[in-house]
């Protein structure tokens, strides 16, 4: 009886952590997935008042946004990354390939039906916290060569609680500032 | 440093502290091999040439992951198995002919635990020794994680310990530290604060929480039974019930044989579990007379493996 108990609070556990990781990670960790050539990506709003309980407790104004630009072209291409019209100074950690800082984008080119990934890291300033809206921008994946605009999508980061007047929370828990 | 006092004198107790200096390392090279910012396993595998240095062992080498795959029908339809899906099954081959080795003598995520929680005095921690069926959790645990493709829904990745050490590898100066999720703030909660540093041996995610440890040990209980396998052998004749292998056990995994206070009595002896041990042999190295050790053969007796070994041999 003990070790049914036992067994049964141990299989509870994973299916409960699940659900919970499942309601947490797209409040807090989100994605931002583009893709060349092809339509504008999904919209990404991050909202520092959808963010759960610990960590509004302990870290609330650090998050990290994952990046992935798919090459859907026929040959390989170089990519550049850039956020553009954010206040937010964000720290980047590009995955697999070689990150040439002053030109925004990587070395190597990504071969056909590849994927450049990376994290964005940032922290709200001091100075910004009082406000609703901290970034109302877009993330651009371009031809470094060129500057050729390649594929981009909107990118907002938001505090609900400090806008007490327009807001209407969404099934997904995500908050939209209209 | 919280040093576990032996019975058995100095020698005793210098063999047993040089013992786990010897494991503390093979768990660092563990940390080399498998973790950024060293990674030399991922980056033998990706020719040498500097990738999958940050943030990759969950898509290569993350044996959560290979583990939550197992039952996943969508992967053994695509047979496209990546390198940590395919590590498991070699993880669970050596589990089954060579006991838990993985485990115990090369993850950094257990070992890490195991060592901050020596910075703690013993008196401020649960000891789950010989209390809790621990088997019957973390066995309970593994079958709700694979089963959890089934619930629409999976843990592999928002609930890594193994993610949080080499975040920790990587330094608060990566991003990944301060920018945890609630998931990860759980984890770092769970399986350094409580189950490193205020349970008894440290490793209180390990022996409850890891799916990775605990299909380990389901092959090495069923692997243990034969004999020609290795394992924790013990050999209850030599046994003298001082307590120092339960003392000394980081996974809980070995108890007084007689569920009652043989330390003080002189009892019967012990026994050692076989769904948590990990072969560390850490209790062999404390044992003062030869009683337990890591070998091919026989448990002490065939049918002790979940007797009382002491009680079994004398059967
Ligand atoms: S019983 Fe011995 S070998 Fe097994 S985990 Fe404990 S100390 Fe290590
Ligand atoms: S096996 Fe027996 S003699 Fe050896 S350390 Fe354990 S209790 Fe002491």
């Amino acid at each position: 009886m003990v070790t049914a108990l036992a067994v049964a609070i141990g299989f509870a556990l994973p299916v409960a952590a699940g659900h919970y990781g499942r309601g947490m990670s797209g409040r807090e960790a989100a994605k931002a997935s583009l893709a060349f050539p092809g339509p504008p990506g999904k919209p990404v709003t991050v909202d520092l008042a959808a963010f759960g309980g610990l960590k509004k407790t302990l870290q609330p104004w650090h998050f990290r946004i994952f990046v992935s630009v798919a090459n859907k072209t026929a040959g390989p291409r170089r990519v550049g990354v850039r956020v553009e019209g954010c206040a937010l100074f964000f720290d980047w950690v590009v995955r697999d390939y070689t990150w040439e800082a002053d030109a925004r984008a990587v070395a190597e080119p990504i071969p056909p039906g590849g994927k450049l990934t990376l994290y964005l890291f940032t922290e709200v300033p001091e100075e910004l916290r009082g406000q609703p809206i901290y970034c109302d921008g877009r993330i651009v994946a371009f031809a470094p060569e060129t500057g050729e605009l390649l594929t981009a999508l909107p990118l907002r980061v938001v505090n609900g609680i400090a806008d007490g007047a327009a807001h209407e929370h969404h099934h997904d828990g995500a908050l939209h500032v209209h | 440093m919280n040093r576990i006092p032996l019975k058995g004198g100095k020698d005793v107790q210098n063999h047993s502290d040089r013992f786990r200096l010897v494991r503390y390392a093979s768990y660092f090279i563990g940390f080399l091999l498998f973790y950024s910012p060293a990674a030399l396993v991922l980056r033998f595998f990706s020719g040498l040439d500097g990738k999958h240095l940050i943030g990759n062992l969950c898509d290569s080498l993350n044996l959560r992951m290979g583990v939550g795959g197992l039952l996943s029908i969508d992967r053994w339809q695509a047979m496209d198995w990546t390198l940590g899906q395919v590590s498991i099954f070699v993880v669970m081959a050596v589990a089954l002919i060579l006991g838990p080795l993985f485990c115990g003598w090369l993850c950094a995520a257990g070992a890490f635990t195991e060592f901050v929680g020596r910075l703690v005095p013993d008196r401020w921690k649960i000891d789950v020794a010989g209390k809790v069926d621990a088997g019957a959790v973390r066995y309970g645990f593994l079958a709700g994680y694979l089963s959890l493709p089934f619930f629409g829904t999976g843990i592999g990745c928002s609930f890594c310990n193994f993610r949080v050490l080499e975040y920790i590898g990587l330094g608060v100066g990566s991003g990944f530290l301060p920018a945890l999720t609630s998931t990860y703030i759980v984890v770092t909660l769970l399986w350094l604060v409580a189950g490193g540093m205020f349970m008894k041996g440290g490793r209180g995610w390990c022996v409850f929480l890891c799916p990775v440890g605990g299909i380990q040990n389901a092959m090495h209980a069923i692997g243990a039974r034969l004999p020609f396998t290795a394992k924790m052998r013990y050999r209850p004749e030599n046994c003298r019930s001082c307590g120092n292998c339960v003392e000394v056990c980081p996974m809980r995994a070995i108890a007084p044989a007689a569920d009652g206070d043989w330390q003080t009595s002189g009892g019967p002896g012990v026994r050692i579990s076989l769904n948590t041990c990990i072969a560390c042999a850490q209790c062999s190295a404390a044992c003062p007379h030869g009683a337990l050790g890591y070998g091919f053969g026989p448990l002490a007796k065939p049918a002790s493996a979940t007797l009382p070994a002491r009680e079994a041999a004398r059967s």
